[in-house]
């Protein structure tokens, strides 16, 4: 009987905490897209976050981008060259970095530096009582906090990420050049002649997932964070591991669902 | 005197400053898992005075406090303001009610994100019917009331503790609350801006004729802000008189506090 205990503890409870916590994050989640459609708008505020997680993100994903381009470019040359395919770098890079390593490194970059930081300025708030004082003072501290973060994150993903694809596609023509010689009209017509409707839509539209993901993990786990300062680090590095887990599958999914309606 | 069963009173009777009851709270539980804070608590605030509610550690004063804003909901019991029991209004009658009230945060809780004018603001965001210079005259009467006009475009982290407190008071004062709950609002102050922060409470509840709850172990901010004061022990009113009063009460436990 002890035994029998000793067993459900041991197994049951931690299951018990895991479906507890998926039904509370399909809450937060119904929340969101119930508060997103409800007057008052806060524009403001949206504006101010969709400028902190868009615009102070650009230099960190622009020199990212940058590197992810030259070093794809570098370390493929070898074996193209091996198969005397050296002319295919640029396509194979263009198609390589917009329709997956651009998207998911980007998302990845984010959900490191907004999420976490989505993730640890509410639940700072939370430890200090400011999302108690918004609630007493008649402000929905959903709609205020959350609602504006996760939009923002949703709107501005995409962008970062059409802005670390450009930036990584310069970097790919730099990469080109250290050991060959293209001018930059022949290499972007390369790019342009190889890029599929199919290479860029899904690719751009699995964006808005990510930034989705990004955004309403970090506030989740910002939002439910235990009290005390641990709690403030451990909803930061909870956001930054749960959003990455969810980008991956997510992409997952995305790459299915393209291969089956273009038929790959 | 009110008359609440199982508690001890004290022999004197209470001056209060009026009769009109604008807090009811009746028969209130509520417990967290296992652990049960409020037994069936029974508490009254009349108009224009201040009561301070005393008890041990974990005896339920926040709690009560924050079940009074319904930051917690509770298990069982009424809690009756402005006529109405804030258990049953649904969110829009609740918003309102909160309006009436304001809530001094034991940290004060101003928004590190935004200035001490921004502060003041935000409560106001949802009055559209607030004029820029209505606003704007509200702040700086706020700001004048603590004695912190010129703090108006500093961010909290360039405040004292003591700064942050007023400024707390500031932004509850700013939509003229009728009741004013304040959990612990001079800890971890020392002892001279204790003593402002209680002096403060009184000038707030005689200028603007609030009724207050304050939530405190300070005895001296106690001594200072009390009409009454009511002790909790067990999840439940214990003993209730003017600090006088239970400061000279043979009750063993009650007398504990005082030393």
């Amino acid at each position: 009987m002890e035994n029998e205990t000793q067993i459900k503890s041991h197994y049951l409870a931690p299951l018990k905490k895991f479906f507890s916590d998926v039904g509370r994050l399909v809450q937060f989640i119904t929340a969101f897209f119930r508060e997103v459609f409800l007057p008052p708008y806060e524009m403001n505020e949206l504006a101010r976050q969709s400028y902190a997680i868009g615009c102070r993100s650009l230099p960190l994903v622009g020199i990212t981008g940058f590197i992810m381009g030259l070093v794809l470019t570098i370390q493929s040359r070898p074996t193209l060259v091996q198969f005397g395919a050296e002319a295919w770098l640029p396509a194979m890079v263009t198609v390589s970095i917009v329709r997956e390593i651009g998207p998911v490194v980007t998302a990845l970059i984010c959900s490191g530096k907004v999420g976490s930081g989505i993730g640890a300025e509410l639940a700072s708030m939370k430890v200090t009582e400011q999302i108690d004082a918004m609630e007493v003072s008649g402000v929905n501290p959903f709609k205020y906090l959350v609602v504006t973060r996760v939009l923002s994150t949703t709107l501005m993903v995409p962008v970062l990420v059409i802005f670390s694809d450009v930036i990584a596609l310069y970097g790919s023509y730099v990469g080109v050049n250290i050991k060959g010689d293209v001018n930059f009209r022949l290499f972007l017509s390369q790019v342009i002649e190889k890029l599929d409707f199919s290479d860029v839509m899904p690719a751009f539209a699995k964006t808005f997932f990510f930034g989705f993901a990004i955004g309403i993990i970090g506030c989740y786990k910002g939002y439910y964070s235990n009290s005390g300062t641990e709690g403030v680090g451990r909803s930061a590095n909870s956001a930054v591991v749960l959003s990455s887990l969810l980008i991956f599958v997510i992409d997952m999914i995305a790459v299915q669902l393209t291969s089956l309606y273009y038929n790959d | 005197m009110e008359s609440i069963s199982n508690i001890y009173i004290p022999s004197e009777g209470l001056q209060l400053p009026g009769d009109e009851r604008v807090v009811e709270i009746k028969d209130l539980h509520i417990a967290f898992g296992s652990t049960k804070v409020l037994r069936g608590l029974n508490l009254v605030l009349h108009k224009g005075e201040n009561l301070v509610v005393m008890g041990k550690s974990g005896s339920g004063k926040s709690v009560l406090i924050k079940c009074m804003v319904r930051l917690l909901d509770a298990d069982k019991g009424s809690i009756e303001m402005f006529g109405k029991d804030i258990e049953q209004v649904d969110r829009d009658e609740l918003n309102e009610m909160r309006k009436k009230m304001g809530f001094l945060f034991q940290s004060a809780a101003l928004y590190d994100s935004m200035t001490v004018k921004e502060n003041l603001e935000f409560p106001l965001r949802n009055e559209k019917n607030l004029a820029e210079a209505e606003i704007n005259k509200r702040i700086t009467e706020a700001l004048e009331n603590v004695g912190l006009r010129e703090a108006a475009n500093k961010m909290p982290s360039e405040l004292s503790g003591g700064m942050r407190k007023r400024i707390g008071l500031a932004r509850t004062l700013i939509m003229k609350p009728q009741i004013i709950l304040y959990d612990e609002p001079t800890t971890g102050l020392d002892p001279v801006t204790a003593r402002e922060i209680s002096e403060l409470i009184v000038k707030v509840q005689s200028k603007y004729e609030t009724s207050g709850i304050i939530i405190t172990h300070d005895l001296e901010c106690a001594r200072i802000t009390s009409n009454r004061v009511v002790m909790l022990k067990d999840g439940k009113c214990y003993a209730e008189g003017t600090f006088d009063e239970l400061r000279g009460s043979d009750n063993k436990w009650v007398h504990s506090f005082f030393e």
